[in-house]
């Protein structure tokens, strides 16, 4: 009955042109977290970065981008049917393939969600089979071959950060989700992707909230500053902050 | 050896492609660039129709290095203050920080205060600046809240965010190196972007 119910609102609401769908942290990212690979001593005083690689090896690293896309699939993609029966892990394993195979570049939600029964959201889907989401996730390869990774070896003049926060805000208010690849190239102190879900603007700038895939415990907080016109990075256990560089990815043919 | 050569010039190319960290004369710019982010107010006056301004700057790299600090002055028309400034909008006109302004100018009392709508909503007397949501006159340096409006003859002008006293230069040894960086690009960007899929780098 309660399927039947869920199907009825999903065929309603397609029937309607897709809204913009709102993001929560706690409800629509994952339970676990990326790993790092590496092991971060960022100095307290001086934000100075160094690092010495994990022993073992952490089993579910290097997969950032992997999980920022996966995070903007399931919001578009996926629908929730809480009060519907549980299915069994191969059930979930196959619908989660089938959210993680739509658009990954799509703006808008799915007219025809992949409905997911038997949990109210990815939250707790994923605190319940994080061993089939990390395996339908797929390998680290995703992140580093992510077909947007040529823009990063061009200069990001003023300009062009200005017209990148200009089009985060616009884009959050629309509704969107983007996907923004962090970097200071040529230095690899940073090398990460984000999903940023919310952007307020004061007086000096913005402040940007947004989906860490290191962090499955609260959102990051970026700041855009309009007066030297830089993002600023915050202080994290990977990274001791500062000013970075933003660009889209997942975003049209070329990125 | 006509083959020969081009052999070896491809495979100079091949490894300066496989070698570059992407376009040269950007990395260039970038290394060579200067930003100078307001960290306190020092002193504020009214020269004629101008609110001047005088602060401490903290000069970084493009990746916020720190290089120093300096002095800095600027003014800003009183008749562009009748509303709130955005910080990338801010009309600043640079002055020389030795001497800012004309003699006779009136300096103002700096006042760090809370909030500035609260510091509007005092009772008026003298003109004060009052810098509000730093920490006292310092500034933060994400610019997140720092501002100053200007309390004059009953009115409340601005605000301004300090943030919008940023700036940015590029230092002069990077000009005459942007040439043979061109060229280089002009070699080695065209199969760097035809690459662009192989582009790997190691994150977390």
């Amino acid at each position: 009955m309660a399927g039947i119910a869920v199907a009825t609102a999903l065929g309603c609401a397609a029937a309607r042109p897709p809204v913009p769908l709102g993001f929560a942290f706690e409800r629509d990212t994952f339970a676990f977290a990326n790993e790092t690979v590496w092991e971060y001593h960022v100095d307290d005083a001086t934000g100075a970065t160094r690092w010495t690689e994990r022993d073992p090896a952490p089993p579910f690293a290097l997969r950032c981008g992997n999980m920022a896309r996966a995070a903007r699939q399931f919001r578009l993609h996926a629908g929730f049917a809480p009060d519907a029966p549980r299915a069994d892990p191969a059930a979930y394993a196959a619908l989660v393939r089938e959210v993680l195979a739509r658009d990954p570049r799509a703006r808008t939600p799915s007219p025809d969600p992949v409905v997911i029964p038997g949990y109210p959201d990815l939250r707790t889907l994923s605190a319940a089979h994080a061993g089939g989401l990390q395996e339908a996730l797929g390998g680290s390869w995703r992140s580093y071959l992510q077909r947007g990774n040529w823009r990063m070896i061009l200069p990001f003049p003023d300009a062009h950060q200005r017209a990148t926060a200009a089009r985060l805000v616009a884009a959050v208010a629309a509704g969107e989700l983007p996907i923004v690849h962090v970097l200071r190239y040529p230095q690899l102190t940073i090398n990460h992707l984000l999903l940023v879900y919310a952007a307020t603007p004061h007086a000096a700038g913005i402040h940007f909230l947004a989906y860490d895939p290191n962090d499955a415990d609260r959102p990051l907080e970026i700041a855009w500053n309009a007066g030297s016109g830089q993002f600023e990075y915050p202080r994290t256990i990977y990274f001791g902050g500062g000013p970075v560089k933003l660009y889209e990815v997942y975003d049209g043919w070329l990125r | 050896m006509v083959g020969c050569a081009e052999t070896r010039r491809a495979a100079l190319l091949l490894a300066l492609v496989l070698a570059a960290p992407g376009c040269f004369t950007g990395h260039l710019l970038d290394a060579a660039r200067r930003r100078e982010h307001p960290i306190a107010l020092r002193e504020a006056w009214i020269d004629g129709d101008r609110l001047v301004l005088a602060w401490d700057a903290e000069i970084t790299t493009d990746l916020g290095e720190p290089l120093g600090r300096a002095a800095r002055a600027g003014a800003i028309p009183l008749a562009r203050l009748d509303g709130p400034l955005a910080a990338d909008a801010v009309p600043l006109e640079r002055r020389d920080a030795a001497a800012p302004v004309a003699p006779g100018a009136a300096r103002l009392a700096v006042d760090p205060s809370e909030a500035g709508a609260v510091a509007c909503a005092r009772a008026t007397g003298e003109p004060v600046a009052v810098v509000s949501g730093g920490d006292g006159i310092a500034i933060r340096r994400d610019g997140a809240a720092a501002v100053l409006v200007l309390r004059t003859g009953g009115r409340c002008l601005g605000p301004v965010p300090l943030a919008g006293l940023a700036a940015c230069t590029t230092a002069a040894w990077a000009w005459p190196l942007a040439v043979p960086a061109l060229l280089l690009d002009a070699a080695v960007v065209p199969p760097l972007l035809l690459f662009a899929p192989a582009v790997i780098t190691v994150g977390d």
